[in-house]
C-alpha cells in the first residue's frame, strides 16, 4: 500500500471508530503483536475491519502518516466525537509499549508521547462545555495510561496532560457553581452563548442519540457469549468463570425470588 | 340485529403441579412414549444449537420451558418437533436477552438436521413457520414476561453458593445435576431459585457434606414443599432413568462413583417424600384452565397476568350485560 492510499483507508477506520471501537474494547483485551498480526477477537466478525488490528498492521510502513491523520482528523471531528480517537490512541500506545521491537518503542516514545498532551487537548477544548461531557473517560485514560508508562522519563509528558484535565475540572466545577447560583448557565461574554437551535445542531443531536443507542446496544450484544473450546455444555472453564464472577444474593435477587414464589403460588390455584 | 361476539381470556399460570401437568397433557400427547422419546432428542438438539451459537445455559433452559409449555397445550407432532424446538430458541433468546438474529438460528437449525440446499426460499418459509409457532408458544406461556427473565438455574446456584459460603465442589455437581434437571418436566411445576437450592441439597447429600443451607434459606420461609418437590424429583428421576443421565457421564473427580442404589440410600435417608400438596383428580380435572383443549378459533384472545385484572374483566362484562 502507498502512503496516499494508507492514509485515505486509515481516515476511513478514523470516521467509523464510534462504530467500530466499543464492541472491540467491550471483548478481553488480549495483548497483540505488531509481527503476529493475529486478531483480537477472533469470534466476532465485523462487518467493517477491527480498527486496532489496521493501525498494527500498516503502522510498521505508515506510522508516520498515521500520526499525522489522527491529529488531523481529530481537528475536524466534533468535540465530542474526539473521545473515540483518545481511547483508540490510548489503547494503541499500551499495546506498542509492551512490544519490545524497535520500530513500536520508537512510535510511542518519538510519536505517540509527545503529543498526548496535543490529543488530550483537543479532546476537551479550552471553553467548551460540551466536550465536558468527554472528561471522565479522559481522566480515566490519563490513570491508565500513568499506570502503564510509570518511568520518570515520562513524568514531563504527563504533567502537562494532567494540567490539561485539572483545568477542564476547574472550569467544570466553576460551571456548576453557576448554575447552582444563577439557575443558568448563560455565559454572556463567551463566544459559544447559546444560540437558536439550527436544523443542523438538531441532526447532528439526532445522529448522535441514534449512535449511542447503536453502541448500547452492540455493546450488550456481546456480553452473555460463552466460548466453549471443548465444544461440551458442562465445560469445567465455562463453571470456573462463571464462579469467579458472580457476586452473592442482592436485594434485587431476593425481591425477584420472593415474586416468583407469590407467582408459583398463585398458579396452582389450591 | 345483534351480533354474537367471543372472546377467551385466560389468566397467566406459568407454574402447575405435576397432576396439572398431567391433566393438561391428556388433550395434547397422545403417545407418551415418543413425546418422552423425543424430547431427549430435542434436547440434545438444542443443546448442540447452544453450542454452536455460544449461548449461555439460561437461555437453552429457557428454550426448554417454552418447548415443554407449547405442549401444554398444543398437540405433540413429531414431524414438527424440531421445528417448534428451534421456535423455543429464538423466542428463549429474546426472553434471556441473548439476542440472536432469527435467520442464523434458523439456518444453524436446518443445516444440524442435515437439510441440503437451504437457499432464501426454503428459510424463509422456515421462518414463517417460526414466529406463527412463536404465537402459538407465547400464548401457552399467557405472554407472561415475568418468568425466565431475571432468575435462571445454574445463575441461582452460584448465587446460593457464594451466599452460603457453600464448597465450590457442591456448586459444580449442582451445576452438573442441573444439565439433567432440563430432562424433567420439573421446570413447569416450580420456580428456577427453588431448583438450584434442590440441587445444592443433592450435592450435598452426594458429597456428603453436612447440608445446612435449606434450613438457612428456610428460615422464616414457607418453601419447604416447593424444595422437597424439586429434590425428590431429582432423585426419583435418577432411581428410574439413570442410563439416561449426563451426571455419570462427567462426574467429577472429587465425588465419589454413583449408581442406582447410592441414589435409592439417599431417598431412603431423606424422610417422607412430601411434595406440594395436589388437588383431587376431580378437582384437577374440572379446572378449564387444563381440562378444556384450546381453541385457537375463537379470534379475540386475551391473556391477563392477574386475578384482579381478571375480575375486573368478568365485573365489566357483567355491567355491559353481554
Amino acid at each position: 500500500m502507498d502512503s496516499i492510499e494508507a492514509r485515505l483507508q486509515f481516515i476511513q477506520v478514523l470516521k467509523n471508530l464510534h462504530k467500530t471501537l466499543h464492541s472491540v474494547l467491550s471483548t478481553s483485551t488480549a495483548a497483540t503483536s505488531v509481527t503476529a498480526g493475529a486478531a483480537v477477537s477472533p469470534q466476532h466478525k465485523f462487518e467493517t475491519p477491527d480498527p486496532i488490528q489496521f493501525y498494527l498492521n500498516n503502522c510498521k510502513e505508515h506510522y508516520e502518516d498515521f500520526h499525522l491523520c489522527m491529529l488531523d482528523q481529530m481537528e475536524k471531528m466534533d468535540p465530542l466525537d474526539r473521545v473515540t480517537v483518545v481511547l483508540y490512541y490510548g489503547k494503541i500506545m499500551g499495546i506498542l509499549n509492551r512490544d519490545s521491537a524497535p520500530i513500536p518503542q520508537r512510535i510511542v516514545s518519538q510519536f505517540m508521547l509527545p503529543s498526548l498532551a496535543t490529543v488530550f487537548q483537543l479532546a476537551l477544548p479550552q471553553g467548551n462545555t460540551e466536550s465536558l461531557a468527554n472528561l471522565t473517560v479522559c481522566l480515566d485514560m490519563l490513570n491508565i495510561l500513568r499506570e502503564e508508562f510509570a518511568g520518570e522519563q515520562h513524568s514531563e509528558v504527563f504533567r502537562s496532560v494532567k494540567e490539561v484535565v485539572h483545568q477542564r475540572m476547574q472550569f467544570k466545577t466553576e460551571l456548576q457553581q453557576r448554575y447552582l447560583e444563577e439557575g443558568t448557565l448563560a455565559l454572556s461574554a463567551d463566544p459559544q452563548t447559546p444560540q437558536p437551535v439550527s436544523k443542523e445542531t438538531v441532526a447532528t443531536t439526532l445522529g448522535r442519540m441514534e449512535l449511542d443507542r447503536e453502541r448500547h446496544k452492540r455493546s450488550k450484544e456481546q456480553i452473555w457469549v460463552v466460548e466453549r473450546p471443548n465444544h461440551s455444555i458442562l465445560n469445567a472453564a465455562e463453571f470456573e468463570q462463571k464462579w469467579a464472577s458472580t457476586e452473592p444474593l442482592n436485594e434485587f435477587d431476593m425481591a425477584q425470588i420472593r415474586h416468583l414464589t407469590n407467582l408459583a403460588r398463585e398458579s396452582y390455584l389450591i | 340485529m345483534s351480533a354474537q361476539f367471543e372472546m377467551q381470556l385466560y389468566l397467566s399460570r406459568p407454574y402447575l403441579t405435576r397432576q396439572q401437568i398431567l391433566c393438561a397433557q391428556k388433550n395434547t400427547i397422545h403417545d407418551r412414549r415418543s413425546y418422552n422419546r423425543k424430547k431427549l432428542l430435542i434436547i440434545k438438539f438444542l443443546t448442540d444449537l447452544t453450542l454452536q451459537l455460544n449461548l449461555p445455559r439460561k437461555t437453552l433452559e429457557t428454550a426448554i420451558y417454552y418447548y415443554q409449555r407449547y405442549h401444554l397445550f398444543n398437540l405433540f407432532e413429531t414431524e414438527l418437533c424440531y421445528t417448534v424446538a428451534t421456535s423455543c430458541l429464538v423466542l428463549g433468546c429474546k426472553q434471556a436477552e441473548t439476542f440472536k438474529k432469527a435467520n442464523e438460528i434458523c439456518t444453524l437449525s436446518l443445516r444440524l438436521r442435515k437439510m441440503s440446499n437451504i437457499n432464501s426460499e426454503v428459510l424463509d418459509a422456515f421462518k414463517k413457520r417460526i414466529f406463527q409457532i412463536e404465537l402459538r408458544i407465547l400464548e401457552s406461556c399467557g405472554f407472561d414476561y415475568r418468568v425466565n427473565n431475571y432468575v435462571h438455574i445454574d445463575d441461582y446456584i452460584f448465587k446460593f453458593g457464594k451466599t452460603y459460603a457453600l464448597d465450590v465442589n457442591i456448586c459444580h455437581t449442582a451445576w452438573i445435576i442441573a444439565y439433567d434437571v432440563l430432562k424433567l418436566d420439573l421446570l413447569l411445576t416450580v420456580p428456577q431459585h427453588i431448583i438450584a437450592l434442590a440441587t445444592l441439597k443433592v450435592a450435598c447429600k452426594l458429597l456428603e457434606k453436612p447440608e445446612n443451607l435449606c434450613s438457612q434459606y428456610e428460615m422464616g420461609n414457607t418453601d419447604r414443599d416447593l424444595i422437597n418437590e424439586a429434590y425428590f424429583s431429582i432423585i426419583n428421576f435418577y432411581i428410574n432413568a439413570f442410563d439416561l443421565c449426563d451426571l455419570k457421564d462427567n462426574l467429577p473427580s472429587y465425588i465419589p462413583p454413583i449408581s442406582i442404589e447410592r441414589f435409592m440410600v439417599l431417598k431412603a435417608n431423606s424422610g417422607p417424600e412430601e411434595g406440594l400438596t395436589e388437588l383431587t383428580e376431580s378437582d384437577v380435572g374440572s379446572d378449564r384452565f387444563l381440562e378444556e383443549q384450546r381453541q385457537y378459533s375463537v379470534r379475540e384472545r386475551r391473556y391477563v397476568l392477574s386475578t384482579d385484572i381478571m375480575r375486573d374483566e368478568v365485573e365489566a362484562l357483567k355491567i355491559s350485560g353481554r
